[in-house]
This record gives C-alpha cells, structure tokens and sequence, in this order.
C-alpha cells in the first residue's frame, strides 16, 4: 500500500432514523477541532432546513477531519454521510462505496432495526470494516449488553469491540476516534495508476454549476485535467478541487483513496449521476467502477397550482428543483378538474413529500397534489405493452388485455409481540408470505418477509405499520419485478361529473370497500356548500358508493351595525383568502386535502 | 313560501335621503351614544358593558358632552350638515335618568344643528321601562323605543339569562304607547338553545300581538370570532355545554318568523329587520348605506368618510379609562381604523345586500372602479339566491339572505 495513504481513513455512519447519527457527527467534528460548538448549529451535516426538522439526511455529505491520535500520528478522517431512508438506498450503496469503514450507531434502547440492518448487510458486502457503536446509554432505558448480544445474533458480527457512547452527552467520542484510526484499513489505490473516481453524491449550485463528490479509486485528479464521466462519455475540465473542512476549501489534486469536491464546468445534474464513475480522458480506465444505476422513480403523482395564474412559476421551481435531484421527474399533464400541472416521479412516498413541501415553503405555491401512483404495465387486446403511471389515462376496460403491477420484497422487523398485528395488515395488503424468522436467540426480535404490491406500500401503509407496532416496526424493502393483477379504475363523480385528478386503481377485490372510504372521507373534507353535493365512488358506468353533502342553509350574520362592520369586513376577506386555497371543479369548491383522502382511510 | 315584493320602504312624507344604491331612505348622519351598564350582563352579550351597583349617570352624562366638544375639536365638519338621527344604545339606557337624557339631548341640540324630525330612538330593558320613565324619555326628546323583549317563552327568557318576565314586555309597550311613542320596535332572539319552531313561531306571534311598528328577530350568534369579544356562551359552545339548535332548524325558524311578521304586515327590508310601510329604522339604515356616525360614550364606534375612503373610531371599552381620557380632555380613542376605498367597497357590498330593496351592484362597482360583477350576479340568479330587478338592483333571495356571508364572498 503507498505511504501516502498510510493517514487516510475514509468512514461512514450507518444508523436508524433517531438513533443519533447527527448528534455523533457533530460530537465528531467537535472533538477533532473542525468545528467549533459555537458553529455547530446543532448537526451541522444535515444542511438543509427540511432535514433538520424532520431529523432525517436526504443528501449525503462529506467532511474531512483532522485527528492526533493517541500513537501521536495525525491522521485525515473522512466522514462520509449516507441518507437516511429506504427511498435513497442506492444513494446509501454509492456513499458506502466511498468508504473502507462504518461506524454502525445502535440504539441501546432500541436495538437494532431494519433500515440499519439493510444497511450493514450492504456495508458487509462491500467489505467495510463495521464498528459498532452502542448509542444513547445515558438513557435509563439503555442495555447496553443486550444491544451487544443483539448486534451478534441479529447481525452476525463480532460485537465484543462495541463501543458504549453517548453522543448527546459526549461520552466515548475518543474511542470511537481512535477505533476509526486502528480498525478501518487506509484506502488502497495507486495514485500513478488510469484515473478511476466513484461519484457519490452530486447537486447543483447556482454560482458553480455541477458539484459532484467523488471518492478517487485509482490515479490523481488534478486542476485543468480533462476527465470523461463513463455513462454518457462526456468529457469536461476540472475547474476546482477541494474538500469539506467543514466549509468547502480548494486544494490543488486528490489521488488514490482521497475524498473530496469535484467542479468541472457540468451546466445539468443529470450528466454527474450518482455512481458514475470519473475518468481521465487521455488515459482512461478500463473499466468502470461496478454498480451503476440509473435512479428510476417509482411513484408518481400529479402537481397542480391552485391558482392557475401559477402554472409559469410552479414550471419554474420544478425545474429549478430538479437541477439539484436527478431522481425527480416531471412533464406537463392537463386535467379536467384541476387544469394545468405536471406529472411527476419521485423515488417513494418520503420524496414526494419533500418535494411537495420544498415546492410549497421554498417557493411559496399553493398546490394540489393528486394521490400516488405506481407504474402498471397494460396489455391491451391489440398486443401493445403500455406503462402508465397516471389513472387518468388507462385505457378502456374494453380495450385491456391484462394489467400488471409492481412488486416490492418487504423485510420487516418487528418484536413478537406485536407480530399478529403485522401479520394481519400485510394479509390485508395483498402481501404474500415468503419467509418468517427470529432473529438471535432471544426469541424477540422477528423478521417477516412479504412479497407486496407496491400500490399497497404507498397506500399509507407505512404509517399503519406503525401504529399496529407501536412505532417498533421498521420496514426495508427493494423491488421485485412485475406480476399480474386483477385491478380496476375507481373514479369519484362530483355532482355527476368524473374528477380525473380522483381517480385510482385499485384492485378489484377492495374497490368497494375503497369507494367507501373515499366517498366518506370527501364528505369530511368538502365543506357545505350552498347547494347539495353528491360524492360517487364508481367503477366504469357502475356506481358502487354514495355520500350526499347536504346544502348549506344558514350563513349570515344576524347584527351587523357600527362596531360589528370592520370585523365583519374581516371575516369576509379572510373567508375570500381561504377560497383561494379551494379549487372549483365545476360548481363545487374543493379543498386540498380532498385530493389526497383517496389516499388515507380511517381503518 | 313566496318571495315577498320588494319593499319601497320609503313612505311619500318620508323626508330622509333616499340612497341611490339601495333604494332606502337613510339617515345621512347619525349621533350614537353608548350608555355600557346594565343590571347584569346576559351571557351572549358581546358590547361593552359594566355592571354596576351605583350607575354614575351624572358623571357619565357630562363626560359625553365633553367628548361631543372633544370630537367636535377634532374634527369641525360634523358640524356641517344636521343631523338626521340619534340612538341611544347600550348597555341598559333605560337606567339613564329621564332628566339626563333631556340635558344631554338638550346640549346636543345647542352645539349640533338636529333635524327638528330626526329619528331619536333609545334601547330599553322591559324590566326598566315603567310609564314615568318612558313619559320622561318622550318628552326628552326620544321619538322611537326600541325594546329588548327577546322571547315571550319563559324558557328561553331563562336560557338566555334575562331578568325580565313575558308579561314585562307587554306592559312595557302599553306604557310606551301611554307616553306618546307611535314608533316601538321590538327585538326577538332565534336559535336559542331549547328552542323549537313552534317557540320560535310563537315568539313572533307574541311580538305582533303587541302591535309594534318594527321587530328585529336576530339569529344567537355564538360564536367567538363572529362576536366582538369572549361572551359566556361562547365559552360553553366550545366546552360541549350549550348546544344550539341545528343550522337547518334555525334557517327553518327564520323563514317561519319571517310569514308570521309579513303576514301581519311587518315586511322584512333586511336580513333580520322587519317593519310596517315606511316604518324602518333610519338610523341603522345609515350603516348599512355607509353613512357618517358621530360616536360618543364608552367602547362606540363612529365612521365617516373620506376622500381616500373613511376613518372607524373605537374608543376604550373600559369605563375606567374612558373616564380618565375625557374628563383630562383627550380623545378617548382605543382605535382609528383608516379604511381604503376598496375596503368601503367591501363594506358597503356586504351592507347593501342585507336589504331587501337590494344592491345596485353594477353602480356601486363603477364608482368605486371595481370590475363588473354581472357575470357572478347571473350565476347567483342562476342558483336561486338572488334576481336583478329592472331598477337595477340585485336583491338577495330568501334563500340568498340566509346565506349572506357566502353570497358576498363570492362577490368580492
């Protein structure tokens, strides 16, 4: 192994959501002087408002970190984050790819959950050195012998090297320093050798175009060296290098098992893709590094202003969103009901939401967002193959052949106790048992894997997953190809007439109980109106549920003299404000959330 | 139920201003004086009120005259024009001494030019409101009473929290009669919790029975953010302690009252009054067609018009502090609320269809440079709310009075 190497550690942290990845990061980059407790806005690499707030990474970071160790050598850290949510597991293989080393940060209270144990298993593959790090045994609920029992049984790694720590109260940062130092091997690599660089994570900035992150394999990257990206065999200048210290600062090359910032004059996000590997155009490698994906959405949803005067500037902040998410798609659909917006792809159910709020708090738009959807395979009796992500434009029954859906692998972990509810909701999903078994020895801790349609993973259960376990379920899970379906168009009629944007499909078997559902809850949501709504759930012609909204009869304010005029003049403006948050479809005035209650139930 | 004609409302003496917008005859500038205190507040009132062993009537009739010179100070235009009415409301006026009533109206007159036929109503309790009283008023100068009677039905006297027994009512209007008044309007509250349709219907019949020139009927309203401020009722509606009867069950109560009072000639001319031919109120008409009001007393409220659009005053609702301003010669202003024109628009908008005589819409909308409503107007024709009429007047249905607030909403 070359010298230069000999300091070098690359690491990364594999956690579930709230078991403190954050919190050790920073107490990382505090204990090694990077960065000051003054400038560590508590968790400081989740750097986008959102992130902090729902206490989850969607972009990976990468911090380089200089430590004294107690052999009295300094060695370079790289801290190299991963999302945190089963929609960006390819994210998380790429950034695990970068490393040599993970510090698997478990819960001593909580013990190991799916999500980490996906993870792992992908770090375990790739030939990570795995340190576990026994979190939160401040806590009075802590056990910090049984999370070590646990990590051997469920995991199958030796957890006698686990490391007791409180990131919140700072305890066993030290350790956990000095075990990245003597237990995570330096990167291999030689810097003389063809250039190969893995591009873990890249985004868009408005002043410098392209940033990718990369982690060099092999060879140097130096300032004005013409590089080729593999996938497209595009070639481009380095413009600037540089690494997170933690603020972005230059240096001239990065070489063999170094990590760090890539510049090169990239105008769109899609020709840096995460995975892709970085090459030297003189003298390119042979092969690229292996893996590499196209990200796919997998479920889809329609976007519309509320306003339709803001159609211009939601296209604006789609694209502007999509300059920094290569994962996000959209095209323009037209609805019937709600006009003018886009149809958009997203990894899963966690994206979309993002995106939604994003689109909403960043750039200030009221919208509409139609329920999910996955994409169906049609068959039509003219032996065409179509992919159709919106149920507005599946083709007549008449004319369908067969339909088929995706299908996902669920692995859920859950404690016994709470087995029988799982059990029951993945029954009711559509979900095929594959394999049961209990994890370790101590009986508690089971997994059950599922064969599900996806339709039925988006369709809330997530959530219900939760409340059948007490939130101790965790849920991973990967695609699984296609399988046919019977399934049927839902359609909810509005005074008669179809709402395209309600449509969903469903399978045939629930459609009734679904209509049901849907119909009842509009009746929730759609306020009186003055005059009587009729909600319809119908399949084809057959209208299969009913709920009537019975006219408004009474709204006027009985006195209204002196003082009562400027209040009143108040609660007609803000009346008219809460109309602009409706959306007329045909006579009917139709809140948001109504888009969205074919989505929820009330089991 | 038929549509009633649209009423003229306006008698061939009527000598107020007729506005152009609504076909109503007006004051054109009216004095309100609020007199805050009462026996015991009822726990749906949402004015300023104090209860008070001793009423320091005396102190308060001068503390109004010097705020009468402290407005007149501020702003010297009220002087202009005469006024055309004067309400004394509350509160309780009825407990204001029939001789401070005279020497306030009287000092009015010397500092003010009053009509000499100015409408001067005064709000009376039936449990204060005996013949020497209303003698004393009368000849003070009040020419129109307007009683609180609420209910004829003990129950809902009770539920409602009045002091005041059915028979009270009756006998106040005998004595109201006795002293001389030919204008007595009497007010009724729907909606009360307990309360059914026959109740309701009674409660009407009570009210013609008695003979009245004019009646309110007014639908409870509860709730806080409709009401000017916290009313015990409003605290037990969001506690699960009163229960007020279904919308559609108070909608049914309105439109029942409603014959009973046009079937003994007591027309509706807006959402919740009713009146003999030419016997409206002229000073609430006055704020419903954006007229000038000069404000005087405790927690009042007065507006008048500017170039810009107009100015609403409010001033302090707390007796304490409104005594410290006027008797330290300062405004007693809690707030001075400038209103845009599109703002008056708004306003006299939503007033203009609580008539029934209707809204010129298309005019109002023209001077304040307001887009064309017509196409919206057609679409509520086209649901029943409301028709145009040939004098250019949109008038609001039966069905489109009941639902006013969204009526306007869509219109703005």
């Amino acid at each position: 192994m070359p010298p230069e190497n000999a300091h070098l550690r690359n690491f990364c942290i594999i956690a579930h959501i709230d078991h403190g990845k954050s919190t050790l990061a920073d107490r990382l980059l505090e204990a090694t002087g990077t960065l000051s407790k003054r400038e560590s806005q508590a968790q400081f690499l989740d750097n986008m408002e959102l992130e902090r707030e729902r206490g989850i990474t969607i972009k990976a970071q990468s911090v380089r970190m200089n430590y004294t160790a107690k052999d009295g050598k300094t060695y370079v850290l790289n801290l190299i984050d991963t999302p945190g949510h089963v929609d960006f597991a390819y994210e998380v293989s790429r950034s695990l790819a970068a490393c040599e080393g993970a510090l698997l940060v478990v819960d001593a209270s909580q013990g190991v959950e799916a999500q980490t144990l996906a993870n792992v298993y992908m770090a375990l593959e790739q030939g990570l050195e795995v340190i576990p790090v026994i979190n939160k045994i401040d806590l009075p609920s802590a056990d910090a012998e049984r999370t070590r029992a646990e990590i051997e049984d469920v995991i199958g790694i030796d957890a006698s090297g686990a490391l007791p720590a409180s990131a919140k109260e700072g305890i066993g940062i030290i350790d956990i320093l000095e075990a990245v130092v003597k237990r995570v091997p330096p990167p291999k690599g030689d810097p003389a050798a063809p250039l190969k660089a893995l591009v873990f994570d890249s985004w868009y900035d408005s002043y410098r175009g392209v940033v990718m992150l990369v982690r060099v394999l092999e060879g140097t990257l130096r300032n004005k060296q013409a590089i080729l990206l593999f996938s497209n065999q595009k070639t481009f200048e380095v413009q600037e290098l540089g690494v997170f210290s933690p603020f972005s600062s230059p240096v001239s090359q990065l070489q063999a098992g170094e990590v760090g910032v890539l510049i090169a004059g990239v105008k769109v996000i899609h020709d840096a893709k995460v995975g892709d590997t970085v090459t030297e155009a003189e003298r390119p490698c042979v092969t690229p590094f292996p893996g590499f994906q196209e990200v796919k959405p997998m479920v889809f949803s329609g976007i519309f202003p509320i306003d339709a005067g803001d159609y211009e500037d939601l296209r604006d902040a789609l694209e502007k969103l999509r300059l920094n998410d290569s994962a996000f798609t959209y095209e323009p659909e037209t609805s019937t009901a709600l006009g003018f917006g886009f149809r958009c792809g997203y990894l899963g159910l966690l994206h979309m939401e993002i995106v939604q709020e994003r689109l909403e708090r960043e750039y200030n738009l009221s919208l509409i967002t139609t329920a999910p959807s996955v994409v169906y395979k049609v068959f039509t009796h003219q032996g065409e193959q179509l992919l159709v992500d919106n149920p507005a434009r599946l083709p007549a029954v008449q004319n369908i052949e067969h339909l088929e859906e995706p299908l996902l692998t669920c692995h859920i972990h859950v404690p016994d106790e709470y087995l029988g509810g799982v059990l029951k909701l993945c029954q009711d999903r559509r979900g095929v048992q594959k394999d049961i078994k209990y994890l370790g020895t101590s009986g508690k801790r089971v997994q059950v894997t599922y064969a599900m349609p996806l339709a039925e993973v988006v369709f809330d259960f997530f959530d219900k997953l939760k409340s059948v376990s007490r939130g101790y379920a965790s849920l991973d899970y990967e695609l699984a190809g296609y399988q046919p379906a019977d399934l049927v168009k839902l359609d909810i009629l509005i005074n008669g007439d179809p709402v395209d944007a309600l449509s969903v499909i469903v399978h045939r078997d629930r459609a009734y109980q679904r209509g049901r559902d849907v119909c009842a809850r509009l009746k929730q949501v759609i306020p009186k109106q003055m005059y009587e709504v009729a909600i319809q759930a119908a399949i084809g012609s057959r209208v299969i549920s009913r709920e009537t909204i019975s006219a408004m009869r009474k709204n006027v304010l009985a006195k209204c003299y002196g003082g009562d005029i400027s209040r009143k003049r108040k609660l007609l403006e803000k009346q008219k404000e809460g109309k602009k948050r409706m959306k007329q479809v045909g006579s009917v005035e139709i809140p948001q959330e109504a888009f969205l209650a074919v989505l929820r139930t009330d089991e | 139920m038929g549509e009633e004609a649209p009423r003229q409302g306006v008698a061939a003496r009527d000598s107020f201003a007729v506005d152009a917008l609504t076909g109503m005859s007006a004051a054109r500038r009216g004095l309100y004086v609020h007199f805050p205190w009462c026996l015991a507040k009822c726990p749906y009132c949402d004015f300023a009120v104090a209860v008070q062993k001793r009423i320091p009537e005396a102190r308060y009739t001068e503390g109004l005259l010097a705020e009468l010179s402290l407005r007149l100070a501020a702003r010297a235009a009220w002087a202009d024009a005469p006024l055309d009415s004067v309400y004394l409301g509350g509160g309780t006026p009825s407990l204001w001494a029939p001789a401070l009533v005279a020497r306030f109206l009287e000092a009015v007159r010397a500092r003010l030019p009053v009509r000499p036929d100015a409408e001067v109503t005064l709000e009376a309790n039936p449990e204060v409101a005996d013949a020497a009283r209303l003698a004393g008023y009368r000849a003070a100068g009040v020419n129109r009473l307007s009683l609180g009677a609420q209910s004829f039905d003990v129950r809902t006297l009770r539920t409602l929290g009045r002091a005041h027994a059915p028979e009270d009512a009756r006998t106040a209007v005998r004595a109201a009669r006795q002293a001389g008044f030919d204008n007595v309007s009497v007010d009724l509250i729907l909606g009360v919790q307990g309360q059914s349709l026959s109740s309701a219907v009674q409660d009407a019949e009570g009210a013609v029975a008695l003979g009245p020139e004019h009646v309110s009927a007014y639908v409870l309203t509860v709730e806080r953010e409709a009401l000017g401020q916290e009313t015990v009722f409003a605290r037990r509606l969001r506690t699960g302690r009163l229960q007020l009867p279904e919308e559609a069950a108070v909608a049914d109560m309105v439109e029942a009252v409603t014959d009973v009072l046009q079937a003994a000639g007591l027309g509706r001319y807006e959402v919740s009054n009713y009146a003999r031919a030419g016997r409206h109120a002229r000073h609430n008409a006055l704020y419903w067609t954006g007229g000038d009001c000069l404000a005087l007393g405790v927690g009042a409220t007065g507006f008048f018009r500017t170039a810009m659009g107009g100015v609403r005053t409010t001033s302090h609702s707390s007796p304490v502090r409104w005594f410290a301003d006027v008797e330290a010669g300062r405004l007693p202003e809690a707030e001075a609320e400038v209103l845009t024109d599109a703002e008056v628009f708004t306003e006299r908008l939503m007033l203009g269809l609580r008539f029934t005589s209707g809204l010129d819409v298309e005019a109002l909308a023209q001077e304040y440079g307001q887009p064309s409503r017509v196409q919206r107007l057609q679409r509520l024709e086209a649901q029943g709310l409301g028709s145009q009429g040939a004098d250019g007047r949109f008038r609001l249905s039966r069905r489109g009075l009941l639902l006013h607030t969204d009526v306007c909403a869509l219109l703005l």
